[in-house]
């Protein structure tokens, strides 16, 4: 369903179906989105759904300023980095406060099953990581990025170079040990 | 060119493609620059590495299952509902013109304002219908 056909729908307030019409086309979006923050298959997931719940809630308070994809992406940038938030103050937590089992780290977590090249992203500073993650999952289309991340693709562009710099010197290292 | 220049047309092609005559001055440099030829080696094999171990991230059914599962438990607001806001603005329309009215208020003055804000929740609803009627009215 195309972004228009949904907007009239939130007008319409049909908003069951709309609702239905941003999963089609935005739940795969905001899975790769939320694992360009995490790292982490499983946590990806739980956070696509909280984005979707939320959606699901604020839906009939889209007020149109912005395209439907904006503002879904806003929402799923917001509860990413809040999630990170809350994890980062919870391992930060001494361990005899915490009633639960330790929370797991994102890199290198037992859902990332990243090898190769990819384990050697996880090194990269976050803005870098998140940036040539989404370039390669999202088809290595800068404009993508750029509208994923709220950045113009100048600044995508020059993540990306210095991501690629960094990478390479670490293969480098990598081949030399 | 100088080599920080090669280098970054270099990366500039990995994203998208070079024009054809900045693409000839890059091979040109690297014809005589063997460390900008390790360099756009290296790269372009980083390149091919990312591209072919990029993690396949497509979710499955259970995803909308589990998610279906987390709405039934947090119904929104019902849509067949007018919205709250005009609820509530019934509510208070009711309630402030009974309090601003001299006591003891007479039974007429009661009912005349209950009726009132019923009658601002059904117009709430036929304005709602019209709108579901008639996508152009704009609602």
């Amino acid at each position: 369903m195309e972004d228009d056909r949904l907007h009239e729908l939130v007008r319409q307030r049909s908003y069951a179906e709309a609702f239905e019409g941003l999963l089609d086309r935005y739940q795969n979006k905001v899975y790769r989105l939320a694992f360009s923050f995490t790292r982490d298959r499983a946590r990806a997931e739980e956070l696509a759904q909280d984005v979707f719940v939320k959606i699901w809630q604020v839906l009939p308070r889209f007020d149109a300023r912005a395209s439907l994809s904006t503002w879904l992406y806003a929402i799923a940038r917001n509860t990413c980095l809040s999630a990170l938030r809350y994890d980062a103050r919870r391992r930060m937590q001494p361990l005899d406060e915490t009633h639960e089992p330790a929370a797991r780290t994102f890199e290198g977590g037992a859902g990332t099953d990243l090898s190769g090249v990819w384990s050697l992203v996880d090194r990269l500073p976050e803005a870098q990581r998140r940036v040539i993650t989404l370039f390669y999952l999202e088809d290595r289309s800068l404009r993508e990025v750029g509208r994923l991340l709220d950045m113009p693709e100048g600044t995508v562009k020059s993540h990306l170079h210095r991501a690629r710099r960094a990478l390479a010197g670490a293969m480098k290292a990598e081949g030399a040990r | 060119m100088d080599c920080t220049q090669a280098q970054d047309l270099l990366l500039d092609e990995l994203d998208a493609a070079l024009e054809p005559a900045e693409r000839r001055e890059v091979l040109h440099h690297l014809d005589d620059c063997e460390p900008c030829r390790a360099f756009a080696g290296l790269q372009r094999q980083l390149d091919a590495e990312l591209r072919d171990r990029v993690p396949a991230l497509v979710l499955d059914a259970g995803f909308r299952r589990t998610l279906e599962v987390r709405l039934a438990v947090r119904q929104p607001w019902p849509e067949w509902l007018p919205e709250l806001a005009y609820v509530v603005g019934a509510a208070l329309a009711t309630a402030a013109s009974v309090l601003v009215l001299p006591f003891p208020v007479s039974s007429t003055w009661w009912i005349g304002s209950a009726l009132a804000g019923l009658g601002l929740f059904v117009h709430s609803l036929v304005a709602r219908a019209l709108c579901g009627l008639d996508a152009r009215a704009g609602c």
